[in-house]
């Protein structure tokens, strides 16, 4: 189809060698020599007052320093907030004398080891009194002053457009639901660490895996008295996020002990910690009304969507606007009512999460869309073929065009390579009932035309041996956003992916980007690194028209003058002797587009009716993805979607007792899927480009797992004739519900 | 503090004769998740270097397992399998290939979890578990040893060194297991079913389900109605489980769950001991 | 007390305390840090060992336990500077995301292999059972094992 020389090829990634060697170092890997090595004095109550912390004992041994909330800065901040100015309600402080839940930070130990730092804090003596945990999420608002004392008992948001009540006034057809979606545990395989190292001229050098570093350095710049100039940030080698390591957590108090006491602190924490003391996925309340005409046209939708912030606001609020606006997305909606409110909980904080609203608002609104289909005999793939979006539709609530929005091609191709015609119909044998089901999404790429700016801002420069380096804001979470912005630059410079060097994050020497969020990796980032290094070959070839005079065409990776062909790495050497020039460029890619992509998931699944279990039997997705740069990396993202999916459907879910302790603070009770349970996923990728992205190319990463919770509800719903709408489907929820 | 390594029982007696408070550790795994990162707070004596452990054996009337023998010693063991195919199931059905690399039988038992596999496969093979102290050796019922949520009828100075199944002629056993994942799941609910074939009936039974209560529920009316009804009676088989589990746990949330669930275990296990009874032509 | 271990071929020595865990050991003294700490109670796998060619989990063995015992880490599977067939299979495979799951995953896919050369896929998602990998979705793995298997097949 296209003759592209390394887009849509599978290039190995190039820290393939050091993953599969086990050398590439995390932070917890490389121990900076010196650091004093921190671990954190977590609230063993949901909501109380710290009376009084005995450390004594604590204090005896070797080396020992405590920092406290008595010694902490009073400044708050909002560990979502990734720029200045953005607004997001600031309701936390690095340390506090007021838990507000299990998790919560009171004190940090410091020592010259780990264990010493363990030990100590296990020395110390927390008198705690308690105060009435919010738990319910039904009376978080009128409890709230229980929990916060700034006023404030719920973040409403709104979003309105076309004439709503009128719609539902002349309905042929209204239907109504309400589903439930968990809280749920990022789960990236590296736990959460920070290291902090106070640098000369006051620089403070941050080592963070993160996911904004820019935000990280606007958090720390919150609660310290430095400009942002001084802070540092490094993104460092991660292992995996899924937007876990997208807020500050650990990084401003870390960034503050080190400033406080001159010495680098590191902070490393196990998997509990990480469980119950950073962030989750907010779990959401959604109703849902939907309007119909008499064809089963959609006249309008009103949504009343409660998320459950945690114990501090963070990002919430809006993961929860975000759920909004991918309402307006999928199907066409001439108006729309979405009204919604993050509440805070004495719970372990939400905030963003691979996907950032959109498995939640997906998963109310297909596992609605179903039950609707079912209850009023309407096909749901009928109901699809009439009311999806169509491509180059705009989006009524006024965001960005939706683009070449392919999600009828994927449903097309989905039903006809599933067999949906087979396989619609639920059968039963003993006590197992098959079912099939399927469920439609969307997703974003980036943050044009949104109430946030969206620069990505890049640097190449053409080495003298005919390498380059590629200089991104860019942080690599596993995805591969490293190699594909390499994989990109090759294709234009014609420089093998391997001679071309990404650099990662850095604030003080990169330019200015605005994270690996909202799944602009691709689209907006990609595209950068294309128009990069576009610049560069135009800069190369400016240059050497006025060494060998004449037009000096690039072709195939070398320099044809009107008489000789020149490699490009003696260009660039020629051009730096004679022109003292460098082959650098630099740029600021700001994108015009932010269109929708999509997907469609089909599982066909089995349950037993006595243990409440279920087994994926055949799993297919199907994705619009414009242009795969790298189709392994794609089906990567898909795979993995796929398995955090299936979690959210069947079996994770943190969830709290009345006095906010949680059910599980590590794998033994909160259980991911594993190899024996995770089915073959077939995939097929519809790729009929994009404008705006590097050779058509648009996101695959956050939306690969947005379809998967409702499509296996859906098939469950139908197997057991059932209208389950609290997620995960648990075994106990399903023998619950076969008992009736 | 260092840890004491017997290389044989005779120094392991001398070693608990002198220390006033001590742990014993076998594989460690359950050990470790408890103690493992943090100081220990007292003397931890080290069973893994001792060879009278070890072994599988057999003998005309009984089989001997040595009480570090891991479950996936067991689960492989080909000898076995044929003579007590539901403990190999169990010890197969334990955690991960790793954690099944470590895991012990004895620590198993002595650990006395109510939701543990094998101690309610021993249970049902009537497997006695020999004992040993300095004041001598002495024989229990497997049955009687996990007496409540990690709490064992074994005394301080006391050692499982060993279980010993009866063979008998005509016994075939199943197990089944449901966990909240197919694989590497704590049970939710487990059961473990021994019966004795002549001329194709049920002459003896013995019923253990795990996880309701202190230890492995014995559960004789279930035994009842596979001798009066037979293997296929999975409804009734079921029936009874369920009302044992009621019994058990009257009024705990989870109740409904289990029943369900053994109903479902009486389907499978039954399946499992038909196709036992083929494969041994019984 | 002091023991005596090989590790990756080379008899090492070390003194050990009973609180100190087989993955302290070979993370702290040994520096061996491709073996990851991702839950501390033996779910995760990520801390995965091979102790005489089984794997176990290092975070739930004490290091004194490994006296006299041969291990491995994932540090001594090259050979003469070459990848093992497993490294390559999940290079090639993209079997590897964030990598941190992937020394666990490579050394129980290994220990499955030289037990059984030619498994079928549910005989490595069985083997796989105990390494959790929260990127991949197992997929590309369970097809690395399967191409480190066929290119051993091959070569005999």
């Amino acid at each position: 189809m296209n003759d592209y020389r390394y887009v849509g090829k599978n290039i190995l990634r190039a820290d393939g060698p050091d993953k599969v060697r086990g050398r590439y170092g995390y932070l917890a890997d490389e121990p900076l020599y010196g650091a004093l090595c921190g671990a954190v004095l977590f609230s063993s109550r949901a909501n109380a007052l710290v009376k009084s912390l005995k450390m004594e004992k604590a204090l005896e041994l070797p080396g020992v320093q405590i920092l406290t909330f008595h010694d902490a800065p009073a400044s708050r901040y909002n560990s979502g907030e990734w720029f200045p100015g953005q607004n997001d309600h600031p309701d936390e402080t690095v340390l506090t004398g007021h838990v507000r839940h299990i998790g919560d930070r009171i004190a940090l130990v410091l020592a010259e080891d780990r264990p010493t730092a363990l030990a100590a804090r296990a020395l110390i003596e927390v008198e705690y009194e308690d105060l009435p945990p919010v738990v319910n999420i039904d009376t978080a608002e009128e409890m709230a002053a229980r929990l916060h004392e700034d006023g404030h008992s719920a973040f409403p948001g709104r979003l309105e457009y076309g004439e709503v009540d009128a719609a539902f006034a002349k309905a042929a057809l209204i239907a109504e639901d309400t589903i439930t979606t968990p809280k749920i545990h990022h789960a990236a395989m590296e736990p959460h660490a920070v290291l902090a190292v106070p640098r000369p001229e006051e620089v403070l050098e941050i080592h963070s895996p993160c996911q904004i570093m820019f935000g990280v350095q606007h958090a720390i710049a919150e609660v310290l008295p430095l400009p942002l100039s001084k802070i540092r940030v490094i993104k460092v080698r991660m292992g995996g996020t899924f937007g876990g390591k997208q807020e500050v957590v650990f990084e401003p108090l870390c960034a503050w002990a080190a400033w406080k006491l001159g010495r680098p602190v590191s902070i490393d924490t196990t998997r509990e910690e990480t469980m119950v003391a950073t962030r989750t996925r907010a779990a959401t309340i959604g109703k849902v009304q939907t309007a119909l005409d008499g064809e089963g046209r959609i006249l309008a939708r009103r949504f009343d969507i409660t998320a459950d912030a945690g114990a501090y606001l963070s990002g919430t609020k809006k993961v929860m606007m975000a759920m909004g606006k991918k309402a307006s997305r999928l199907y066409r909606l001439p108006a729309m009512r979405y009204e919604g409110r993050a509440l805070r909980t004495s719970t372990t904080p939400a905030g963003a999460c691979r996907g950032y609203g959109s498995p939640q608002i997906h998963a109310i609104t297909e596992i609605h869309t179903d039950l609707m289909c079912t209850r009023h005999n309407i096909d749901p793939v009928e109901f699809r073929r009439l009311n999806l979006v169509e491509p180059f539709d705009k989006d009524p609530a006024g965001a960005a065009d939706l683009g070449n929005a392919r999600v009828r091609d994927c449903l097309e191709l989905g039903l006809a390579a599933f067999e949906w015609e087979r396989r619609k119909s639920p059968s039963a044998e003993g006590r197992f009932r098959r079912g099939a089901g399927f469920a439609c999404c969307t997703h974003g790429n980036g943050y044009y035309k949104t109430i946030y700016h969206d620069v990505a801002g890049m640097s190449m420069r053409l080495m003298e041996d005919g390498s380059a380096v590629l200089r991104a804001g860019v942080h690599e979470l596993g995805n591969a956003a490293v190699p594909v912005l390499a994989q990109i630059a090759a294709e234009v410079t014609f420089i093998e992916p391997g001679r071309i060097t990404v650099m990662e994050g850095d604030t003080l020497f990169n330019n200015y980007d605005i994270g690996c969020q909202a799944s602009r990796g691709i689209f907006v980032m990609g595209e950068c690194a294309r128009l990069c290094a576009e610049k560069a070959i135009e800069m190369l070839l400016s240059e050497a028209g006025k060494i060998w005079e004449g037009p000096v065409r690039f072709i195939n990776g070398v320099l044809h003058t009107g008489s000789e062909i020149i490699s490009l790495g003696e260009a660039v050497r020629q051009i730096e002797m004679k022109r003292s020039q460098a082959v650098e460029v630099h740029i600021q890619h700001r994108p015009e587009f932010n269109p929708a992509c999509y997907g469609v998931h089909f599982v066909d699944l089995t349950v037993d009716t006595l243990t409440g279990l279920v087994r994926i039997e055949k799993y297919l997705a199907v994705h619009d993805v414009g242009q795969a740069i790298n189709p392994s990396f794609v089906k990567g993202q898909i795979y993995g979607g796929v398995q955090m999916g299936l979690g959210m459907a069947l079996t994770e879910e943190l969830a709290f007792d009345d006095s906010g302790r949680p059910s599980a603070r590590n794998f033994d009770k909160y259980h991911l899927i594993n190899a024996p349970d995770m089915p073959e996923v077939d995939i097929i990728l519809v790729e009929k480009g994009e404008e705006g992205g590097p050779f058509g190319a648009k996101s695959i990463g956050e939306v690969a797992t947005v379809p998967v919770a409702p499509a296996v509800v859906n098939a469950v719903n139908r197997a057991l004739g059932s209208e389950m709408t609290v997620l995960p489907l648990t075994p106990a929820r399903i023998v619950a519900h076969m008992a009736g | 503090m260092e840890p004491m390594i017997p290389a044989t029982l005779a120094e392991l007696a001398e070693m608990i004769k002198t220390a006033e408070k001590f742990r014993l550790l076998a594989g460690g795994t359950d050990y470790m998740v408890a103690h493992g990162r943090t100081a220990p707070d007292r003397p931890v004596i080290d069973l893994s270097g001792i060879a009278e452990l070890h072994g599988i054996t057999f003998s005309e009337n009984e089989i001997v397992i040595g009480a570090m023998e891991t479950m996936s010693a067991l689960s492989a063991h080909a000898g076995l399998r044929p003579k007590a195919a539901c403990l190999c199931e169990a010890a197969s059905r334990v955690g991960s290939w790793q954690i099944r690399n470590r895991a012990t039988v004895g620590g198993n038992m002595a650990n006395a979890s109510p939701a543990a596999d094998t101690p309610a496969a021993l249970a049902a093979l009537d497997a006695k578990a020999r004992l040993v102290s300095s004041r001598g050796a002495r024989m229990a019922a497997a049955g009687d040893i996990p007496i409540g949520p990690n709490r064992a009828a074994i005394e301080p100075d006391e050692i499982i060194v060993s279980f010993h199944l009866p063979i008998k002629p005509g016994r075939i056993s199943a197990f089944g297991k449901i966990g909240s994942r197919t694989q590497v799941s704590i049970a939710r609910l487990n059961l473990a079913v021994s019966a004795v074939l002549e001329g194709g009936r049920v002459i003896e039974a013995r019923v253990f389900m795990g996880t309701l209560g202190a230890a492995a529920l014995h559960c004789p009316e279930a035994e009842k109605v596979l001798v009066e009804k037979g293997l296929e009676a999975e409804e009734q088989f079921g029936g009874a489980l369920a009302h044992a589990a009621a019994e058990a746990i009257p009024g705990r949330s989870t109740l409904a769950y289990k029943q369900s669930g053994a109903r479902a275990l009486a389907e499978d296990v039954l399946t499992g001991l038909r196709a036992e009874a083929m494969k041994g032509r019984l | 007390m002091n023991i005596e271990l090989t590790v990756n071929g080379r008899l090492r020595s070390a003194n050990v305390d009973t609180s100190m865990r087989l993955i302290d050991l070979l993370r702290d003294e040994f520096r061996l840090t491709s073996v990851k700490e991702g839950c501390g109670v033996g779910e995760c796998g990520a801390c995965t060992v091979l102790l005489n060619g089984e794997p176990v989990c290092s975070c739930l063995m004490p290091a004194f336990q490994a006296r006299e015992a041969s291990i491995l880490t994932v540090e001594g599977l090259e050979k003469n500077g070459e990848l093992d067939d497993l490294q390559k299979s999940f290079l090639e495979k993209d079997a590897t995301q964030c990598g941190f799951c992937t020394p666990g995953m490579i050394l129980t896919a290994k220990a499955l292999l030289m037990k059984n050369p030619t498994p079928s896929r549910d005989e490595i998602r069985t083997a796989l059972a105990g390494n959790i990998c929260r990127c991949t979705g197992y997929t590309p793995i369970i097809e690395a094992v399967e191409d480190a298997a066929a290119k051993a097949a091959n070569l005999k």
